[in-house]
Formats: structure tokens, sequence, C-alpha cells
């Protein structure tokens, strides 16, 4: 017996010895400064024409550049075009490129990558097109090595913010295992499941961007409270997470938060009984207390929507929308009356089941409706299930689910043209849709005028239940500064910086 | 050895039909993987291209005989989640759930042989009966609470060991186990509960074999008895269960990995589902029916070598 | 019985399940607060006099649901067990009675099953039929039935040749008859420990489906998405997630002792 204590004992004390060597090793002078930061998902691809989740273009804009940028606000800056030329018909864009541009691997940006860049994308190239975007571009010439000319078969005022699309070397084909771009900061290494780590690219050519922080890796982490333990034992120095995360954080940390131009909606299937009858729709905007689920579910920190478009877009927003719907069982109660379900009904809300928020908001919402004897059923089901079933093929009744923002409007509000591929809501009003298509060729101040148009439009008709822009909440060190917010996500390493 | 070649006759058999039921399941189950991989802002053109890229533009059963046909030449093909050779995949997330194993076990057996040997000495006493019930009170705490009540006292407010991720042996062997004591100590509480019962039984009957009062006759002293030879006929249950502990954790603690975000063969399971990644699936059912092979192998091995007259069997 | 009264385990463990048997009878009849009414201004308060254990993230009443929690539970478990019971025993009895290639098919098929982790088979048989209560069970009780199957298999197996079996057989009873009149009583005590310890990794299975997101469908209070809920609010309101991990723990625990104690006491006899 006694060895065994013996043992145990040593065990014991390795153990102990091991714990208080402790983890965060502190940052020496020669030791590089390195950024541990959070992420919600796996990158979807490392290929930057290949990816359109959030998250991953959320990380990746610190690697890859366009033509073009954009700033805080969402206006388009210089970005690897100093400055262009837009055509008086709007046909024809020329892009003066800088001339001290290299890619990660060492090579000089010329005008051949971008050439290069827009064919393959386009499909010019005699491929098969990448993006649809730019389907419209019918020429790209380079007359000299640093200008490149567009020409488009018609006007689009909405093409200046896509060529903010990565450009990437010519003849380089390992861009989905080690990518390389221009931007301030070069890829590493990725391990699935767990890490993607980037450096600091030493010749960027923007002394202004250029990072105070050596490097970054970034945890994937899916799991709410792990990033929560990641940042109270020390593991991380920012993390993302929901709303009512923040308040549980204890300890030295400052909590930026924002509203990140996202739509959380209660989306109601326009063509299916009893939703296509503009009643109900306008029944269940009255009986769902929007304020009620930001308390609940966000702690408060979102922001109420009252049509498809969060005010973070503070130009095209259209304020006068405000309340449009403001809460009042009794005129929902009236209205259902009037479309003859006076004696309550029977629906179901399909819910992805990997999204809490959504879970949450769902049980929320089925407490509401009891107001106006609707019985709403839960269905969870599962993400792939959810694209297929209820964003592909549209059979569902209703289904919550939050829309990321966009830079552009017409991004965000062609969603509800009749016929659009991807208008789950199946909402269809000839109104909207012209005013929709016009917008692309009409001067700023009338597109302006035409999306508030849209928005109303939107409301009135209650084309859906919009909830809120949860807010994005980001928790770092309190010694870390510099966090930035876009109006789409973009985590801005570069600003990053110890103090 | 026909033994072994026939269980693996059998294994095979098993094999090919889970196989088959996962490809079958595949076909029903609604969810395109390329838009599982893209989401919502899927650009038409770009999921063509990728659909492409990905040969999912291919009928399902062309590919699964490519599949099959890969195998046989060792090749496990491509994830289309992750876009990566499957067999690396499979083997980096084996690091992981290997170690947090190793580590499992060496706590499970420091924590139940003592204690079980401890018991099986003081049957009688009253304060046994507590440690027995405590170790039945850690048997039936969900795995994942215990993982949170430990990362919350360890990690978070003692700051003492990491709260998540995984750090290869190569790169520094003492952050391998400090990264892996919390998610390893959730494990092994429960299992050590339940060897601690085995111990304690098989110790308890092999003190009441003659050959123990035969010792005692010749006048050996009780330690002498107790680990000379008690205890070393006990161990055969002990194998069995950490036979089991191990198989069990290297099929994926799916939970336990999600709590400590580790990149092991859970987190793979669970991706590979949602995701509808079939070749990664059939990969990993394919390496879970290998190591209920190798684990049944290893534990016959070390049976031999602890009881010799099981070789002669 | 005397046996039972004498043996530790199976009293504590009768103990305790009768404990949550008379929460499930009273939650019939009687619930403090509507499990389901939410409000804003309630949000996670600690235990006071008008809600005894407190609320939730969205100002529910924890007594409420635990109570309505320990019905699904419970319902959970009794179906698991009595399904994956008759299907087990059934093909368990088949298997060791008759032998042979019946024997072989069927314990091929079972080997296949526990070769997989419970676990995978669970995420598969979700993400096919979707979530909810009666997909939970399902995919629980086929998790269960190979446990029935070895259990009742060796029982057959050890009693197909004893002499009251030989004896029924030399007067002419049928098969049916022998397996189920005859020998089935003398397996009785072996199964009912089956039953306990499955009903246990029911509860448990449950709470780890629901963990995942997976399991119970929202807004019926499962125990185990109550915890995964609390789990998220561990740093705000630590009291909300030892509540449902407690009474997971008894349950479990109440079964587990009550298996174990008649196991140990047929092993006596």
């Amino acid at each position: 017996m006694k060895r065994q204590i013996g043992i145990i004992t040593a065990m014991t004390l390795a153990m102990t010895g091991m714990m208080t060597i402790s983890a965060p090793a502190l940052a020496e002078e020669e030791e590089p400064v390195i950024v541990r930061a959070s992420i919600g998902a796996e990158p979807d691809n490392l290929n930057p024409w290949m990816s359109a989740a959030t998250d991953t273009e959320a990380i990746f804009l610190n690697v890859f550049e366009g033509l073009v940028r954009f700033d805080e606000t969402g206006a388009v800056i210089p970005g690897l075009a100093e400055e262009w030329e837009i055509s008086d018909d709007g046909l024809t864009y020329t892009f003066h490129l800088r001339d001290d541009v290299t890619f990660h691997n060492g090579e000089q940006l010329t005008a051949e990558d971008v050439v290069y860049s827009y064919e393959t994308l386009s499909g010019l190239n005699g491929e098969d097109p990448i993006s649809s975007k730019f389907a419209t571009i019918t020429a790209i010439e380079a007359p000299d090595d640093f200008t490149v000319i567009l020409t488009l078969s018609e006007a689009n005022s909405a093409f200046l913010q896509l060529t903010r699309v990565a450009v990437l070397p010519e003849g380089y084909e390992e861009q989905s295992t080690a990518p390389v771009g221009t931007g301030p900061f070069a890829f590493v290494e990725y391990v699935p499941g767990q890490k993607m780590v980037l450096e600091k690219y030493e010749d960027y050519y923007d002394e202004e961007r250029m990072p105070q922080i050596d490097g970054a890796e970034i945890y994937i982490m899916t799991d709410e409270s792990a990033v929560v333990n990641a940042l109270q034992s020390g593991q991380l120095d920012l993390g993302t997470v929901y709303a009512d995360t923040a308040d549980y954080v204890i300890g030295d940390f400052e909590v930026y938060s924002s509203p990140q131009n996202m739509v959380q909606l209660f989306a109601l299937n326009n063509s299916v009984e009893p939703f296509d009858d503009v009643r109900v729709r306008q029944a269940f905007n009255y009986v769902i207390d929007k304020q009620q689920i930001i308390d609940l579910v966000f702690s408060g920190y979102a922001t109420e929507l009252y049509s498809n478009f969060s005010p973070v877009m503070a130009v095209y927003y259209n304020d006068e929308l405000t309340d449009y719907y403001a809460t009042d069982v009794e005129k929902a109660k009236e209205l259902m009356k009037e479309a003859g379900y006076e004696d309550g009904l029977e629906i179901t809300i399909t819910v992805p089941s990997n999204y809490q928020k959504h879970v949450d908001t769902a049980q929320v919402i089925v407490e509401q409706l009891k107001q106006i004897n609707v019985d709403a059923e839960i269905e969870l089901i599962e993400w792939g299930t959810w694209l297929e079933d209820v964003y592909t093929s549209f059979d569902y009744q209703t289904t919550i689910v939050g829309l990321t923002g966009k830079l552009d409007p017409n991004d965000i509000l062609a969603r509800y043209t009749t016929g659009f591929k991807r208008n789950f809501m199946e909402y269809s009003n000839e109104n909207f849709d012209k005013l929709i298509s016009d917008a692309l060729t009409a001067s700023e101040e009338e597109r302006v005028e035409m999306y508030k148009e849209c928005q109303k439009i939107l409301t009135e008709d209650a084309a859906a239940v919009w909830i809120s822009d949860p807010n994005q909440i980001v928790i770092t060190r309190s010694d870390l500064k510099g966090y930035t917010f876009y109006p789409v996500g973009f985590m801005d390493l570069s600003k990053l910086y110890f103090e | 050895m026909i033994f072994y070649l026939k269980k693996a006759a059998g294994l095979l058999v098993t094999l090919i039909l889970v196989s088959v039921i996962t490809f079958g399941v595949f076909q029903i189950l609604p969810g395109n993987p390329v838009y599982i991989i893209l989401g919502v802002d899927a650009d038409p053109a770009q999921a063509a291209a990728l659909e492409k890229a990905l040969g999912l533009d291919r009928p399902m059963a062309e590919r699964y005989l490519d599949w099959i046909a890969g195998l046989f030449r060792g090749d496990l093909g491509m994830s289309y989640r992750y876009q990566q050779p499957v067999s690396e995949l499979l083997s980096s997330a084996l690091e992981v759930t290997g170690s947090l194993a190793v580590v499992t076990l060496v706590l499970t057996v420091l924590i139940g042989v003592p204690v079980g040997i401890w018991l099986a000495g003081h049957s009688h006493k009253k304060y046994s009966v507590i440690v027995s019930m405590l170790s039945q009170v850690s048997l039936s705490v969900p795995g994942f609470c215990m993982a949170v009540f430990l990362s919350s006292v360890f990690a978070v407010s003692l700051r003492w060991l990491p709260s998540m991720g995984f750090v290869s042996w190569s790169d520094s062997p003492v952050e391998w186990l400090r990264s892996l004591l919390l998610p390893s100590l959730s494990l092994a509480l429960g299992s050590s509960s339940v060897l601690i019962r085995y111990v304690k039984v098989s110790v308890t009957n092999q003190q009441k074999q003659d050959y123990v009062r035969t010792a005692y006759s010749k006048g050996l002293k009780k330690t002498r008895v107790m680990y000379g030879h008690v205890v070393r006929n006990s161990l055969i249950p002990v194998i069995t269960i950490l036979g089991m502990t191990a198989a069990d954790i290297l099929g994926g603690s799916i939970i336990i990995e999600n709590v400590f975000s580790m990149p092991g063969i859970g987190r793979l399971i669970s991706v590979s589902i949602t995701s509808r990644d079939l070749p990664l699936l059939q990969g990993l059912t394919l390496y879970l029916a290998v190591i209920v092979v190798v684990c049944n192998f290893v534990v016959d091995l070390i049976y031999s070598v602890v009881d010799p007259r099981i070789r002669l069997k | 019985m005397k046996k039972y009264v004498s043996d530790i385990s199976f009293c504590v463990g009768l103990a305790l399940v009768s404990i949550m048997l008379l929460v499930l009878c009273v939650s019939f009849f009687w619930l403090p607060c509507d499990p389901e009414a939410m409000s804003g201004l309630l949000k996670l308060k600690p235990p006071s006099p008008e809600h005894w254990l407190g609320t939730d993230q969205f100002g529910r009443d924890i007594a409420s649901r635990i109570m309505k929690g320990i019905q699904i539970s419970f319902l959970i478990g009794a179906i698991v067990v009595a399904a994956g019971g008759v299907i087990g025993v059934l093909l368990g009895a088949c298997s060791g009675y008759f032998g042979g290639w019946v024997d072989s098919v069927i314990m091929k098929v079972i080997d296949a099953q526990m070769a997989f982790p419970g676990v995978l088979l669970a995420l598969m048989l979700i993400a096919v039929f979707g979530n909810g209560i009666g997909n939970t069970i399902l995919a629980l009780s086929i998790m269960s039935i190979p446990r029935f199957v070895r259990i009742s298999r060796s029982g057959f197996l050890r009693l197909r040749e004893a002499d009251f079996v030989r004896a029924e057989k030399v007067r002419g009873a049928s098969a049916p008859r022998i397996m189920f009149i005859h020998i089935l009583p003398n397996l009785m005590s072996e199964l009912a420990a089956t039953a306990s310890l499955t009903f246990a990794s029911a509860v448990m299975s449950e709470a780890g489906l629901s963990y995942l997101g997976l399991g119970i469908t929202p807004p019926d209070p499962s125990l185990g998405r109550m915890l995964s809920e609390a789990q998220g609010t561990i740093l705000r309101a630590p009291w909300y997630v030892l509540i449902p991990a407690g009474v997971i723990t008894v349950l479990v625990m109440g079964f587990n002792l009550l298996g174990d104690g008649i196991q140990q006491v047929n092993e006596r006899r």
C-alpha cells in the first residue's frame, strides 16, 4: 500500500507542478505580438472566389484586397486601384492600379493579374463563370501594365462596390490550400476544426494600414460558452459572442457592441394558406412584440426592425416606418377575425436547430401567438435540411432566420423580387419589382428614394415579420485596443494594437 | 490466429453493411453539401463551380463506386467540407482523440485501481459505503456537466489549466498534458467508477481463493499476498473495462470535444453528418470499425500476458 | 423481498426513484405556475417564495418546468425500456433458444450495431427523421436493444437444457409456450435489473442529445435541454445549471442503484 501511496503522491505533485507553471506565458520583448481571436464557424473555402460565408470573409478581408475597398461607413474607397473613372453612360470603368503592390509570394501586381481575375470570375476565359454577379462584363482590356478597362453590357449603379472582389495572382493554382493575396496579413496555416494563423506582411504597400501586431491566431469555436471560458482563462484576447453572453464575463475586459446590418426575420410563406392573406400577415405583425424578443433573447443588445433593412445603412434607411405595426393585440384579433381565423389556427415554425438564438426567438413567438389563438409548433431541422427544404424548395409555412448584411441596398432588397431564386418568402409585388430594376440605372439621389419606397412597400404588405438586427458583440482584453466595426462582417486586424 | 481471421471476416461483413446503409441514408437525406458549405449567400455560378470542383456533378452511385475502388488503393478520397484528403483529416483528429484516450485511461487506472483495492479490503467499514456512494454519484453525473463544472473551476476561476484547444505532443509535452487534463478527468471520473466496482468485486473474490489461504499459511505478509498475488490475478476485469473505455473514447466523445473545442474524431463525426460529407463519414465508419477490432485484439493480447493460461487455449 | 430490503444499493435506489415518482404524480394534478409563461421582468431570478427554484432566461418558473421535464423523462425512459425490452427479449429469446443460424444472424446484426458508437447512430437517425420526442424515443430504443438481446440470449442459452424445459418438450409444448411461459419468468429479475439500467441510460442519453441541440423540441421542457440552456447562463445564474443537473443525477443514480441492487441480490442467490 505504501508504494502505491508513494506513486499517487508523486503523480499529484507532478500535476500540481504542471498546473502552477500556469497558463499565460508573459510576452517577453523578443516575442512576436500575436492576437488570439475567435470566430464562430469553420471557413467555407480558403479561395476567396469559392467562399460565400460571412465569417470566412471577416477574416480573409485581411488577406485579400480588391480594386476598391470600403471604410467604416461602408463607403467605397481606393484599394488596389488608386483611382477610377466611370463613363457617362455607366458602361465603361477605367481603373488605375497602384504600382507598388506585391502579392504575398513576392510577385508584383500588374494589370495582367486583374484581367486574369475578372476573366475567370465572369467566365470570359471560356470556362464556366465563377460568379454570376459579373455576367454583365463584356470586355476586359489592359492598355498598359497598370490600367484596366472593364466594359459592361448594361449600366449598374451597384457595380463599383462589386469590384471589391479579391484580385488573385495569375497562374497560381494553390488558392484553396495556400492562399496568396495582397492584404496586410499573409496566410500561414489552417488546422481544420482548430485555427487559422495569419502573419503580418512586411512588404505591405500602405504605411497607414501597416499592422501593429505581428500576427493573429483565429480559433474556430462553435460553442458560445467555450468562447467566454477561453477569454476568462486567458486563452483568447478577443472573442466575438452573442448578446447576453457579454454580461457574463467578469474581469479586465472591454465590451464593444454595434448593430451588424443583419436582418433577423420571422418569415411567412406568402404563397401558402393562411399567409397568402395580407390581413393574417398584418395580424402577426401586430401581435409580435419585438421589444420583448430583444429583451428576452438578446438581453436588449439588438435594434428593432420595421422592414427588411437595418438602420446601420443610414443613407438608404427609411425611418418613417418606425412602429408601423406598434404591438396591438386587439387590432391583431380584429384582423384575424376579418380574415376568417377568429377561432385561431395551427401553424408550424421551422427553425434551423444549430442557431440557438433563432430557436429561442421561436419559443417567445410561440407564447406571443397564443394571444390570438394561434397554436404554433416548433419544428427543429438541421441546417442542411433547412437550406434544401426552406431556402431552395420553399417547402415550409413559417421560419426564423438571419440574413447577413450587404454593402449595397440592392443586394439586400432584391431578395423580395418576383422570381428571384432565393425569394423564400415567395413575396411578389409588381411595383416593388419595377422599383428594384429601375434603381440599378438611376442616379444616386433617385436610388435613395426608390430603396426607401421599396422598404415601405414591404412593410405595408407585411411580407414578413422583421424582428431585429442583433448586435455584434466583441469582447477584448482591456489592453487590446483599436477594434473597429464595419457594416459587413470584417474583423480588421490591421487596426488592433496592445497598449 | 484463425480466431482473429474469423473475427476480421465477420467485421468485414459488418463494415460493408454499415457502409451501404450510410450510403443509403445519404440518398434520403435532404441537403446539398455545396450549399451547406457556402450558406445562404451562395452565388449560383460559384455553387456550380464548387460542385464541379468537388465532383458532385456526377451521380451519387458512381461516386460511391469510385470511393470503393479508391479504398483498394488505400485512398479514402477527399472530404467535401474541408477539401482535404480524408486520411489526413483522420490522422490529425486521431492524434487528438488518441491522446485524450491515453490520458483518460491513465487517470482511470490511477483512480479506479487503488480505490477499488482499498474498498475490497475495507468492505465493512462505514466510510467505504460513502466512497462507493460517491463513485455512484460520479457515474450518474452527465459527462458534459462534469466537464462544464471542471472547466469553470480550474480554467475559468483558478486559471490553472486551459479551457479549450489541443497542443500537440511534438510542440510541447507539458502543454499537451495540460490541454488534456480537464477533458480526460471529466471522462475518467465516470469510467473509474465502473472500474472501482469491478476491481472491488474481483479482488474480493480472489481473496476467498485457496491459494491466498495457502500463502498466508506459509507466513507471507499481508501486503505481499495482496500485491504479489491477489492484485495481479484481479487485473483481468480491469483490462476488459479499459478496452471498452478505450474503444468508447476513440469512437469519439462528441460532447466532451465540443465543450473543450477539441478537433477530434467526435467533431469530425458531427461535421460529416451535418454537412453531408459522405467520403468523410465513410472514412470515419471504417476507422471506427478498425478501432473496435484493434481494441479487442490488444485486450486479448494483454490477457495472455497477465494470465498465461489463456495462451494455452 | 427480504433479501432486497437488506441490500443498501436497492434501498437507496428505490428511495430516490420513489421521490421522483412522487413528484411525477403530483405534477399530473398540480404545477406551481404555468411552465410556459414568459416574463421579461423575471429573467433569471434566484429562488424566491413565488418561484421556489427561480426563473430561467425567459422568466419561466423553473420548478414547474422541472416537474414537466420529469414527466417527459419518465415518458422517454418508460417507452424506451418497453420498446427496446420487447424487441430485445424477442430477438434474444429466439437467438438463445433456437441457436444455429438464427443465433448467428441475429448476433451479427447486433454486433454490427454495437460496433458503432451510440451517438453516431443517434445523429444519423435524427438527421433522417428530424428532432422531436418521437424520434428521440425511436433512436434511444434502437440503441437499447442490444443490451436486452445479450442478457436474454444468455439466459435462454442457459435454461434451454434445463430439466423443466426438457419435461415440457416431452409433453409436447410449443416453442413459444416454453419460451415465454416457462423460461421467461425465470429471467425476470435479470431483465428487471437491465430495464432499470436502460432507463437510467435513456435519461442520460436524452440529456446528451438535447445538449447537442438535438432531441426534444422546445418549448417542451426536457431536463437535457434545460441543462444546455442553463449552461449558457452559468456565470450569471450558477444555481440554474445545478437544478436540472441535480435532477438528472438523482434520476440516473436512482435507477442505476436499483438495477445494481437487483443484480447483486441475484448474484448472491
